[in-house]
């Protein structure tokens, strides 16, 4: 137990010693500083790409019907410069466009149809959408009045609102999405780095030969548990610090993100969302960290760690992307989930992702949790056979049935 | 166990084999404190696989490792081992990777400092310690290997090519300190393809060929029970000598080689070597050595080990 401690302790020294670690750390806690800190000196306007919408901007009106229609559409768009003149073809409104003279164009054949004519189209462009709310008010409130109705009849009717209100009993399915999606980022981009780091650190150790002093000075069990504990609790103070950081940013600028949507949704977490995030996070990260860890013991060199460690990595990508795409389709209580979130290798993103958008209960997520666990205890078992058999092993990197063969030998 | 107790390491016919591939056949030899071992042979013979199955990193097939009788158990006697391929860690400074390797070995944090220091000031790189490993010279990294087979005070010493790229002053400084070891009761297991360590170092040699041992015993036994009927005689006037010689016609000489420095005589038995000291006696004052041609641990290396492994 000593030995492991010693090793552990070696491990997550190497961590707060490498200068990319702590710099990436620094880096990201930056870019906190900065985002939190953003709205204090803009006078509460957070960080949005500008548009570009203050801009005046031109617009050709060619209307081939009824004139109040260009002038609803006048009132409507009051910070466009418009320009109206029907008697010009589409032809000419494409050029002037293309030519500058104008940002946009429309030209309207009938009441219910026209033609948009814009250089490029943005993304965040509403114009359009705009002009199509106006045509088909006007077109009702012309269509009514033709059948009689008074022009308070039809403002009543055409201006008439409804007002609702979503009462939510169980979970906030957009909040959660949000959540899960948010979490699941953070396990998979710990996972795939910390779990790489764990196969690079053996292999490196085995490439610089400091292997052959390793195992004969400790026990293979006590060193890869070591590092892979080392590793992750490493890893876990990484995020930990990164975590209590922008809480401390976020207090002290609390006034100026009151009403920062994003910001409340990191606030709206709830703490037993948290314990399911670090509880999954340590089991996923502890599985394929050890799993990492046997693939790298059998790299001779550190270009090997990439083709060893692929099929363990491809596993765990696949898992991420079945998880997410049920996600976005909104079929997280699809059967093959549900299977998934049992299955070790996945069940810590899709019973995470259950959990998240609230159709797991807790007792679905223990039972996943206590099969992880199990599994977790026999894999790392098996990488620890697999290791003291790779960390002899030099030349090129084994095929699989080679490692079958060699396990089925050393029992 | 302290250092003070003689121990007595026995391989007992150790056998391994790595799937078909039988690696050891068969191993049996015995090692004690305060005397180094000789183990030799050819690359590939199974030397690796023996310093191996004796450190625990893996079993044997069959046969045992004892330590005074018991079975050994590497929790409670510290093996210092240097291995042949040098392995630290390079990006690593050097007392912060001593440390944790005898801290590993069980060794408390303070001790493992103070041993440090002590090795690396006998080994004159102690203004090195807080640099990292890679950068220093590789005669320097070799010696830091040293410290770091020896930081543990281990009670069995096992170097494997602890020479290799050493200068003459490093080289001296090294065995100097093997010396030492040697002398203050360490077990020493002692593996090199340069005989004139060996002959320095080991009372007693085996040689592993194929994975078997095929021989063993005291470097002077050895030697000694080799035919001792060829003479060399050392003199500046080589020409009067072997005229003499030659002319005579003696019976019990079988041939007569020299070359600028001496005359190598192959007598019939050697138990003429007292007729061949008689005849030439009245050139005496011309000859400055007469003795009998040992065969040298390298020819006696070749001539056990060639042709297979």
């Amino acid at each position: 137990m000593k030995q492991f401690f010693t090793v552990f302790k070696f491990e997550f020294k190497n961590f707060l010693k490498n200068k990319i670690f702590v710099g990436l750390t620094i880096a990201v806690a930056l870019v906190i500083t900065l985002v939190t800190f953003f709205p204090r000196f803009t006078g509460g306007k957070d960080i949005s790409i500008n548009l570009g919408e203050e801009t005046v901007k031109s617009l050709l009106i060619i209307n081939k019907t009824d004139e109040s229609l260009t002038d609803a559409i006048k009132s409507t768009l009051a910070d466009f410069e418009i320009t109206v003149d029907n008697q010009q073809s589409f032809e000419n409104a494409k050029e002037s466009v293309a030519n500058g003279d104008y940002k946009i164009a429309i030209v309207i054949d009938s009441p219910l149809e026209y033609k948009y004519i814009v250089d490029n189209l943005g993304l965040y462009d509403t114009t359009s959408y705009i002009i199509n709310e106006v045509m088909l008010s006007s077109y009702k409130a012309n269509y009514l009045a033709n059948a009689g109705l008074s022009a308070e009849e039809i403002n009543k009717f055409t201006n008439a609102f409804v007002t609702g209100e979503s009462v939510i009993v169980g979970q906030d399915q957009t909040q959660s999405f949000f959540h899960a999606y948010l979490l699941m980022m953070v396990l998979y981009v710990a996972v795939l780095v910390y779990g790489q780091l764990v196969a690079q650190s053996v292999a490196t150790e085995k490439s610089s030969r400091a292997m052959e002093l390793l195992i004969t000075s400790a026990d293979p069990k006590n060193l890869i548990f070591g590092k892979v504990i080392g590793t992750g609790v490493a890893g876990l103070a990484q995020i930990a610090v990164l975590l209590i950081w922008g809480v401390i940013c976020v207090v002290i600028n609390k006034d100026y993100l009151m009403g920062n949507e994003v910001l409340s949704m990191f606030t709206n977490i709830s703490p037993s969302l948290v314990i399911y995030t670090i509880v999954f996070f340590v089991l996923g990260f502890g599985l394929y960290a050890f799993l990492n860890g046997a693939m790298g013991s059998m790299a001779s060199k550190l270009e090997d760690v990439g083709t060893l460690t692929m099929p363990v990595m491809f596993t765990f990508i696949i898992g991420f992307v079945i998880t997410i795409s049920f996600m976005s389709a909104d079929k997280i209580d699809n059967i093959i989930i549900k299977i998934l979130s049992y299955v070790p290798f996945t069940s810590p993103m899709a019973m995470f992702a259950r959990i998240c958008m609230g159709t797991a209960s807790h007792f679905e997520a223990l039972i996943s949790i206590i099969i992880l666990i199990i599994s977790i205890f026999f894999l790392g078992r098996l990488a620890v056979t697999i290791y003291r058999i790779g960390i002899l092993m030099y030349g090129k990197p084994p095929k699989f049935n080679e490692i079958i063969r060699a396990l089925k030998n050393n029992k | 166990m302290t250092g003070d107790e003689c121990m007595i390491l026995t391989i007992n016919n150790v056998t391994k084999n790595f799937g078909d591939k039988s690696v050891l056949k068969g191993i049996s030899f015995s090692a004690e404190s305060g005397k180094a071992v000789g183990v030799l042979g050819r690359n590939g013979a199974g030397k690796t696989t023996l310093i191996r199955i004796i450190m625990n990193v893996f079993g044997a097939d069959s046969g045992s490792v004892t330590l005074d009788g018991n079975p050994i158990n590497t929790k409670n006697v510290r093996i210092g081992y240097l291995p042949e391929e040098r392995g630290l860690y390079p990006k690593k400074k050097i007392m912060e990777q001593l440390v944790y390797f005898a801290e590993l070995q069980n060794v408390d944090k303070k001790v493992a400092m103070q041993n440090a220091e002590t090795l690396l000031r006998r080994l004159d790189i102690e203004e090195y310690k807080n640099r990292r490993l890679d950068t220093l010279s590789k005669g320097n990294q070799q010696k830091v290997q040293l410290v770091a087979t020896l930081i543990a005070n281990p009670d069995i010493i096992i170097l494997d090519e602890p020479f290799s790229g050493l200068d003459p002053v490093n080289a001296s400084l090294l065995k100097d300190l093997v010396k030492d070891l040697i002398r203050n009761g360490k077990l020493v297991l002692f593996s090199s393809h340069q005989m004139n360590y060996i002959e320095e170092f080991c009372d007693e040699i085996l040689i592993l060929n194929g994975g078997k041992i095929v021989l063993s015993g005291g470097i002077k036994e050895i030697k000694r029970g080799y035919a001792r009927n060829i003479i060399e005689i050392k003199t500046d006037d080589i020409k009067t000598i072997t005229d003499f010689l030659n002319n005579g016609n003696f019976d019990f000489i079988k041939r007569i080689t020299c070359d600028n420095e001496k005359i190598t005589i192959t007598l019939i038995d050697d138990s003429y070597k007292d007729k061949l000291m008689e005849t030439i006696s009245q050139f005496g004052n011309l000859i400055d050595g007469f003795s009998v041609k040992e065969p040298t641990l390298n020819e006696i290396f070749v001539s056990f080990t060639e042709g297979q492994i």
